[in-house]
């Protein structure tokens, strides 16, 4: 069985990576924003569009606006998927 | 996700309002990293009037968002550009297929419903002291509405806004400072940013007169 909170952490860390052409390495629950290069509040919403490609869903962008650092937005994305179940 | 920055107190009292990006180089520079409403927007003093007075209704409505400049939206109810992901080709169509496109647009819709939230709770607490930039000198009248319409969405009279403008003949250091009426201030800097390079503004001359407002009683 796949754990979903692994999942979604490397889908999101992934897709981070590959956003903001930034090593995988270099992303950890703590990082925000202002850690990458390139990623601000316009580049933002690339990272939300390429985030509801790979998940096949609209993200409830209200509240991922909300979250301070990627690990909070693997737990709202979390949550959000457990909502959909 | 959102960017949080701790900043000086007299600092944080600050929110621009247009109409270019030269306050937000200006507050980036002083070490605030908020986003905000306006700070990276483009809007002329009195299509910001109109849109205030009418409390944001229809503001940002995808339907009337069409490409700007190479990486600009518009707004075309308000004629407000803002910065977006959206490109434009070069027949002034979006890049991207309809379907990024839309969903790009309902993105970004999210954020700047998120700003105006922020923008009107900000008024509500008090306090601030809203800074415009006019491309232009404005007049007395106008710039007494802009503060009445920012008085109705904060429904308070705790707030303030700055006009500033060119027109100083020499930089001082207790700047160039005025109050022409209550809880409205005009200061005037000796030579504001070129249009097409808002990065280039008079960086402590703009901080003098941001501490000025910011002591004012």
């Amino acid at each position: 069985m796949i754990d979903p909170k692994s999942s979604i952490d490397e889908l999101v860390y992934s897709t981070i990576s590959a956003v903001f052409r930034v090593s995988r390495d270099e992303i950890g629950p703590q990082t925000v924003a202002a850690d990458v290069d390139g990623w601000d509040s316009v580049s933002n919403s690339l990272l939300f569009l390429a985030l509801e490609e790979k998940l096949g869903v609209e993200l409830p962008i209200d509240q991922l606006l909300e979250c301070e650092n990627v690990g909070e937005l693997c737990r709202a994305l979390i949550k959000f998927s457990g909502d959909l179940r | 996700m959102t960017e949080t920055t701790r900043n000086p107190a007299w600092l944080e009292r600050f929110e621009p309002i247009g109409y270019n990006c030269e306050a937000g180089f200006v507050f980036r520079h002083l070490g605030d990293q908020r986003s905000g409403l306006f700070r990276w927007a483009f809007i002329k003093p009195e299509r910001l009037l109109d849109l205030l007075q009418k409390d944001f209704a229809g503001f940002y409505d995808v339907r009337n968002i069409v490409p700007h400049a190479d990486s600009m939206v518009r707004d075309t109810a308000f004629d407000c550009a803002f910065h977006s992901p959206l490109k434009r080709d070069a027949d002034g169509k979006f890049e991207l297929d309809d379907n990024k496109v839309s969903a790009l647009l309902r993105i970004e819709k999210a954020k700047i419903d998120r700003e105006v939230r922020e923008f009107r709770n900000r008024l509500h607490r008090g306090e601030t002291i809203c800074v415009l930039k006019p491309d232009a000198q404005i007049s007395d009248e106008l710039a007494q509405s802009i503060l009445e319409a920012i008085d109705a969405i904060a429904g308070n009279h705790a707030n303030k806004l700055l006009i500033v403008s060119s027109g100083a003949a020499t930089p001082t250091e207790s700047a160039h400072l005025q109050q022409v009426a209550p809880r409205l201030l005009r200061g005037q800097l000796t030579r504001v940013a070129p249009f097409n390079a808002a990065f280039d503004a008079a960086y402590d001359e703009w901080e003098a007169l941001l501490r000025a407002a910011a002591a004012t009683p």
